[in-house]
């Protein structure tokens, strides 16, 4: 299963960096009548938004149109199994996108209300944070 | 249309926590500007605009604003600032427009008839545009403008010039901008 990662990078490694805060951009619907906004922080990995996406795409049959509004822009390093400490910073494992209470994740059209409700909580199921299903009119 | 009346208060006191006491009471900090006027600090009450804005849905930012003194004004919601998480409302500008005055407002559009690409083509209707921007007074602010789409096939577009013409109301977006589109 290929992960999402970024074309190229300007620096190869980053630093940790903090999450506070709620989400400051990102956080409203934009594009289509049903969404999922995060309620928590966290990291969503690049497998993680292939394991929603794919749950999504399954589940409507390839109709409607998604929106997956989250990319992970930043490295996490990782150091190999059995390594003494020191040494430098290890290697690039994978990338995450940072999540923040309040980001929508991924947005649908194109489907009946049930159908979006449903896929959505499938695709819930694979996120490691706590989410909230959303529509337009709210 | 419908015009609903929100009671707002003038508040001497300006910033984070003066705005903050405010939010804890129940209380949504509030501007309102015009052309011809001074930018006033306000505020109103929480359920009154919860109750206003579910009374008008997402069809007419058109509000009487009743100030202290008990004269109405006709004013806009221009803005709305929600909280991320909770979805509390943070802070409303009202746009207090005179009469005459020709205003820029989003207005949305509704598709009418089922396209021909999704009836029998398989097709799916997506839109491009929530809403377009027009130019019109106050009065003449359309609920809703409506896009008859049935003659859509798979991969024909709906353009902003295609939509219909109505008295006093100026598009403001391209004429080729996609309003709708049926994909396969």
């Amino acid at each position: 299963m290929p992960a999402l990662t970024p074309s190229r990078t300007k620096y190869r490694k980053v630093m940790k960096g903090r999450m506070r805060g709620n989400a400051k951009g990102g956080d409203t619907m934009a594009f289509g009548d049903y969404a999922v906004q995060s309620l928590e922080r966290g990291y969503f990995t690049g497998n993680q938004i292939e394991a929603a996406r794919v749950a999504l795409t399954r589940y409507m049959k390839r109709k409607g149109k998604l929106w997956i509004r989250v990319f992970p822009h930043k490295p996490v390093t990782k150091k190999p199994l059995e390594t003494r400490m020191g040494k430098g910073k290890g290697a690039v494992d994978h990338y995450v996108a940072v999540v923040k209470p309040g980001t929508i994740l991924f947005e649908l059209a194109g489907v009946t209300l049930p159908i979006a409700r449903e896929a959505m909580r499938l695709a819930d199921t694979k996120l490691p944070f706590k989410t909230r299903f959303i529509t337009r009119d709210r | 249309m419908k015009q609903l009346t929100i009671n707002a208060y003038s508040r001497e006191t300006a910033g984070t926590s003066s705005s903050k006491r405010l939010r804890r009471e129940g209380k949504i900090p509030a501007v309102v500007y015009g052309k011809t006027k001074e930018p006033v600090n306000l505020y109103i009450d929480a359920s009154d605009f919860r109750i206003a804005l579910k009374e008008l849905g997402n069809n007419s930012p058109v509000v009487q604003l009743k100030s202290e003194g008990g004269d109405s004004k006709t004013s806009i919601i221009k803005g709305v600032q929600r909280h991320s998480v909770t979805d509390k409302y943070l802070h409303i500008d009202f746009h207090e427009v005179a009469e005459g005055e020709l205003i820029k407002v989003a207005v949305p559009v509704h598709p009418t008839g089922e396209a021909f690409g999704v009836k029998t083509e398989g097709g799916t209707l997506e839109y491009v545009l929530q809403a377009v921007h027009v130019r019109c007074s106050s009065k003449d602010i359309p609920e809703f403008v409506e896009a008859d789409v049935s003659e859509l096939k798979v991969g024909d577009s709906f353009h902003v010039k295609s939509l219909p013409a109505i008295d006093g109301v100026t598009y403001l977006d391209h004429p080729e901008q996609p309003v709708y589109s049926v994909a396969k």
